[in-house]
């Protein structure tokens, strides 16, 4: 780099806005590729169904469901549903975190607990959960409450037993250290092994969020009076593609908000990691 | 004050038979060779590790486990990587269930004393190793404990690092005045900083022999450079090289 160069401000101050454009063209990139391959889609799959190549009857064209999918918002048929769905979801969920991380913290701080829970533990996680719907409407019917239990088997031991995985890998030497300073197990629990558990805690949250949402669309496919799964199958039954691929949609993108929200929480439980 | 300390086990013996006497105030170095037990010990007199046999006890009381009256400034600092400076200062208050004015008055002391002003809000992966000892030694000292139990503080350390975290636990240490037994394998560090030495065996640590330090406080770091400190430096070297 000179310092002797007079006649060069001209020439740099190009430079500069050349950079600037370059940074901001790489910088938008990700954004621009990912959109493309979405529209190059879309468009494929709109000129396979303008070129008759699928039957419209299994899969109708993107503008339709598109049309579809603004009317079940416009029309409000949609709330009624995503509100049984998120109620389920949402009190399943609630009662899974809270019971997982106080027995996951209780299985990895003391072994005889792990001991007497593990072989329970072991079996609910190996159930596939979604083998459990059908009993579970028998027992507690067709309403909101057989979907919460669907989804408490489904998360319960997913969160336990990653948090108690987390108790387990908390640094012994900062146990020591809060020992030392005469803390009681539960003051350990609280300002050790709580902060070092989060990222355990975080993964298992996120493999539970997955788990909850098949939970709640599949028992509702089975047996229920509302919610997305019921809308689902609703549609499907009747042959209303555009409706049941725009059902779809929507819960892909609940799907997607779930999953960034988690990535959310966590960073900001982190925040001292920088 | 008086620390006393033996055990005899059956299976490893780390620490055996020791007796060890610490008047009030006085500063005590403990060396020996690596993996002599002097940890071990220390950990013991913290009542982090049981013994197989003797007792300890700080002005009569019988320790039966960590007490407010011992604080161990820790080989690997042990810092909570959550929480900032201020927070873990203040860390053994909290546990005590101090008032929350207090703790901040008592760790922002502690903070100007040990040389972190400015840095009450910083979190220990953005500190330096000499900066995370500072802060382990005023969380140490924040809980106000009759005995410092310091465990290889400085082992981490570069040799430049080390020579200023030296003299300054000797600033703070002459503030406080606070029984002190600082165990370490550099046998220059302990001459430094002691009052007396004391030399550990190969495991089972048993005490070898034990040397005053006669240098008047305060003591400059050039001390370390005269011949005195060289010839205690060397008795002291060819002792827990021999034994």
């Amino acid at each position: 780099m000179s310092i002797d160069a007079p006649a060069a401000p001209a020439v740099r101050n190009d430079g500069a806005a050349d950079g600037r454009r370059r940074g901001l063209l790489r910088r938008a990139r990700p954004y621009l590729l990912g959109s493309a391959s979405v529209v190059i889609l879309l468009a494929l799959w709109q000129l396979a169904v303008a070129y008759e190549l699928v039957k419209t009857a299994f899969l109708p064209a993107p503008v339709d469901v598109a049309k579809t999918l603004a009317t079940l918002f416009t029309g409000g048929a949609i709330w009624s549903n995503l509100a049984i769905s998120g109620q389920e979801f949402f009190v399943g969920m609630v009662i899974s975190v809270a019971a997982g991380a106080v027995l996951g913290i209780l299985t990895g701080w003391y072994k005889p607990v792990d001991e007497f829970l593990k072989p329970i533990v072991i079996a609910v996680n190996g159930v596939p959960h979604v083998a459990l719907v059908p009993i579970l409407i028998l027992v507690y019917g067709i309403g909101v409450t057989s979907k919460v239990v669907v989804v408490i088997l489904s998360c319960v031991t997913v969160v336990l037993m990653n948090t108690a995985t987390g108790v387990a890998n908390v640094e012994e030497h900062l146990n020591r250290m809060s020992k030392s300073f005469c803390a009681t197990d539960l003051q350990t629990i609280r300002t050790v092994v709580v902060p070092s558990i989060v990222p355990y805690f975080m993964s298992g949250l996120r493999i539970s969020i997955g788990r909850a949402v098949v939970g709640v669309v599949v028992g509702e496919i089975f047996a229920s009076r509302g919610g997305i799964g019921n809308m689902l199958i609703m549609a499907s039954n009747s042959f209303n593609m555009p409706e049941m691929y725009a059902t779809l949609l929507v819960l892909t993108a609940i799907g997607i908000v779930l999953t960034q929200g988690a990535g959310w929480l966590e960073r900001r439980l982190q925040r001292w990691r920088g | 004050m008086s620390v006393t300390f033996a055990s005899h086990g059956t299976h490893t013996v780390a620490v055996d038979r020791v007796n060890l006497s610490v008047a009030d105030g006085e500063f005590v170095a403990i060396v020996g060779p690596s993996g002599s037990g002097k940890t071990t010990f220390l950990m013991a007199l913290d009542g982090l590790v049981g013994l197989s046999g003797g007792s300890v006890a700080v002005d009569g009381t019988v320790v039966r486990g960590p007490g407010q009256d011992r604080a161990v400034v820790f080989q690997d600092a042990s810092l909570l990587p959550w929480r900032t400076v201020v927070g873990n200062v203040a860390y053994g208050l909290e546990l005590a269930h101090r008032p929350k004015r207090e703790r901040l008055h008592v760790a922002r002391d502690l903070i100007a004393l040990t040389g972190l002003a400015g840095f009450e809000a910083f979190y220990p992966r953005q500190l330096s190793g000499g900066m995370r000892q500072r802060v382990n030694i005023a969380r140490a000292l924040a809980a106000d404990p009759e005995v410092l139990l310091l465990d290889e503080p400085f082992s981490g350390l570069d040799a430049q690092t080390r020579e200023t975290m030296q003299s300054e636990l000797l600033k703070i240490w002459d503030e406080r005045k606070k029984t002190a037994i600082f165990v370490t394998h550099q046998i220059d560090e302990a001459v430094y900083l002691a009052d007396r030495v004391v030399a550990f065996s190969a495991r089972p640590a048993r005490i070898v022999n034990e040397w005053h330090i006669p240098f008047e406080r305060p003591r400059p770091l050039d001390i370390k450079q005269t011949t005195e400190h060289r010839e205690l430096e060397r008795d002291i070297w060819h002792t827990v090289r021999g034994g």
